[in-house]
């Protein structure tokens, strides 16, 4: 049952980072690969502020959505005016940048001996200790996000999303100034998975930077391909797949000299297949 | 229209599939609480065997897999035979989390060997401790698991020990006052550079350090740099031996010849010594090495040879991990296989003698001793003397 429940925790916190992500890929066309920098600023400030000055978790957590948000903000004022393949080399720079900074400013994020003993949040005067209770905190944060998800997606200001990831140039000829709207897209998307970084920090209370790599942006991309770009379910749906058809090899019964192998080739050959045969993903609205 | 219902309800029977499958495979190895008596003894063991550093969980695995069957041709422990379960970590704290929570909840099992980076393993004890299940790392040498848990030990010492060896040496009997270090950006490497930084500035000394990513060859801005702060030894601190090489040649390109301190990674590997013998000569080095002339560790290299058609490697990673089997092993003849019993008894080792030497595991889990101070001598490591 402990299992199951950690399981879980991780979908929740793969479904956010699928939602928050959907909305820069999915619904506005933006192919980004830094989600996991955006994830990792927040779990590193978290962290930090609970593990350095002892603070409460939900200001921390705040705290490192801010900072995220604010990181974002700024960068995407650059990486906002480019387009297509450019966006994409742009967001690998700053997956990369990111990690670098995980790994070199030593004297705040500790390099790469990471940050032990993060502490697990306490919430009116109950104890999160127990990992079902962290479920509750993490599930509840799935629907949150959810919901923003789908009234972003459902607004006025979603629709011009849309006609961006359409169309970009016919949307700047009806007056919309596009590059605030990416921007202001990509900042929500990157707070978002700034909320998932906080709670892993907190759930796995250690986080080192082989945790926030480009590899791990890569595979939330692929969460949301799977399920389906530009559709609200499909990003929580698809990370809940990956999951579980990740952990599900353990108990495929491959020999054990070449079990962890095989289970990284069946996930690899899993996604080719995928492309092959489904390109849009399961709920698909939009393909790349 | 049509066409994409069809779709998609083809792809709700996959996901329901899916589901139910994953579902009935993880609760279907809970059922039922495996026989605790007479069944075969579940050891779980995590490691990297998959990703960058599966050149260590290669080996790792094929040790353990070497000591388990040979005690499974003795007979097993009590009539019992031993099963070991082996997940994957990638030295990742989150996929060591992902294991570790399998290896509890699922397989039930009662001690887990592993994981071999720090980073990993300390993920992994936090999950144990509270599943009860008691965790025996092999290498993880991080300062930061001294102490961590009762249901943590680890037959390996500390980096903490090897800085300070060497820090002390180096500044009370070398009377060196200022030492460069080059070092590379890895957890062990950092954790060396702060004890030894700690420790010989404690002292009175003063470090001057540039670092350097693992994949860079180039040295020569770096070695120009600390050379011009005319230190009285340079500190090579990698975790591969390969950049060690490619430092020593370029400080020969620069002909610059100082004292040098290096760290275990470098000394343990012989082609360094002997390819850089004249400028290695007289350096200073600390080593967790197993005494090679101890007849359980040439057992074990003959026997891993014969089985695997490869030397054994990383000497003092692998003897360790071979000797946790067996500690495993009289542990659980002694108090049984239970992780609550194990972790107590855990502490209560003394002189135990395996292929890395003698064990002793101090109250906060670690081993006690274990680096010795050396010299290099003509190609070779031999004990320092003052």
């Amino acid at each position: 049952m402990e299992y199951l429940i950690h399981i879980a925790v991780l979908v929740c916190l793969y479904g956010i980072l699928g939602l928050s992500l959907n909305l820069v890929v999915g619904e506005t066309g933006l192919i980004s690969v830094a989600h996991a920098g955006f994830y990792g600023i927040g779990a590193y400030v978290t962290a930090l502020l609970l593990v350095g000055l002892g603070m409460n978790f939900f200001l921390a957590m705040a705290l490192g959505i801010i900072a995220s948000g604010l990181v974002a903000l700024l960068i995407s004022g650059v990486i906002s005016r480019l387009r297509g393949v450019y966006f994409l080399f742009g967001t690998i720079g700053l997956n990369i940048i990111a990690w670098s900074i995980f790994l070199n400013w030593q004297s705040v994020t500790r390099g790469p001996l990471g940050i032990p003993s993060i502490p697990r949040p306490g919430i009116w005067g109950l104890d999160l200790y127990q990992n079902l209770q962290f479920l509750f905190l993490a599930a509840a944060s799935l629907a949150i996000v959810y919901f923003i998800s789908v009234f972003i997606k459902k607004s006025s200001f979603g629709r011009v999303l849309n006609s961006i990831r359409e169309d970009e140039e016919a949307t700047q000829i009806f007056g919309y100034a596009t590059s605030y709207y990416k921007l202001a897209i990509f900042t929500i998307g990157a707070m978002l998975a700034a909320l998932a970084g906080a709670l892993f920090a907190t759930y796995i209370t250690y986080i080192d930077p082989s945790s926030f790599t480009i590899n791990e942006s890569i595979f939330i991309f692929s969460t949301i391909v799977l399920g389906g770009l530009g559709s609200s379910r499909g990003a929580v749906l698809g990370p809940l797949l990956l999951v579980f058809l990740f952990e599900g090899f353990r108990f495929a019964g491959f020999p054990s000299e070449i079990a962890a192998q095989m289970r990284m080739l069946a996930y690899g050959f899993a996604l080719v297949l995928l492309m092959l045969y489904r390109p849009k993903g399961i709920w698909g609205t939009f393909r790349i | 229209m049509e066409r994409v219902n069809r779709g998609s309800a083809l792809m709700w029977v996959i996901v329901a599939l899916v589901v139910v499958v994953g579902g009935f495979s993880i609760l279907g190895g809970k059922g039922g609480a495996p026989s605790t008596e007479t069944g075969p003894i579940k050891i779980g063991v995590i490691g990297p065997l998959t990703g960058d550093a599966a050149i260590y969980g290669e080996p790792f695995r094929n040790t353990v897999q070497l000591a388990i069957d040979e005690i499974n041709a003795t007979g097993g422990i009590g009539g019992r035979q031993v099963e070991a379960i082996y997940e994957d970590g990638q030295c990742n704290g989150k996929e060591g989390a992902n294991a570790a929570q399998k290896l509890v909840n699922v397989d039930k099992v009662q001690a887990i060997i592993g994981g071999v980076c720090s980073g990993e393993t300390l993920t992994v004890v936090p999950i144990a401790e509270k599943g009860r299940v008691v965790v025996v790392s092999p290498s993880a040498s991080s300062p930061a698991l001294t102490g961590i848990s009762p249901y943590f030990f680890r037959p390996y010492p500390s980096d903490a020990s090897q800085g300070n060896v060497l820090a002390n040496i180096a500044y009370t009997d070398k009377g060196w006052k200022k030492v460069a270090v080059i070092q590379e950006q890895v957890d062990y490497a950092v954790g060396l550079y702060k004890v030894f930084n700690q420790v010989f500035s404690g002292l009175g000394g003063k470090t001057v350090k540039e670092e350097f990513s693992s994949n860079v060859t180039d040295f020569r801005s770096v070695l120009t740099k600390l050379k011009a702060e005319k230190p009285d030894a340079l500190f090579v601190l990698t975790q591969t031996a390969a950049s060690t090489q490619r430092i020593l040649k370029q400080m020969e390109e620069l002909n610059w010849k100082p004292q040098i301190i290096l760290d275990e990674a470098s000394a343990g590997d012989k082609e360094t010594l002997t390819t850089y013998k004249s400028q290695l000569e007289g350096a200073l080095t600390s080593e967790f090495i197993p005494d090679l002339s101890n007849a359980k560790l040439q057992k074990l290299m003959s026997d891993y040879k014969a089985k695997y058609g490869t030397e054994l490697p990383y000497l003092g990673y692998m003897a360790p991990a071979y000797d946790i089997v067996y500690i495993l092993k009289d542990g659980i003849a002694s108090v049984g296989y239970n992780g609550e019993k194990l972790a107590t008894w855990s502490r209560t080792i003394k002189d135990w003698q395996g292929a890395s030497g003698s064990v002793t595991i101090s109250s906060d889990g670690d081993r006690v001793g274990g680096y010795s101070s050396e010299v290099v001598h003509d190609g070779k490591t031999e004990p320092y003397k003052k």
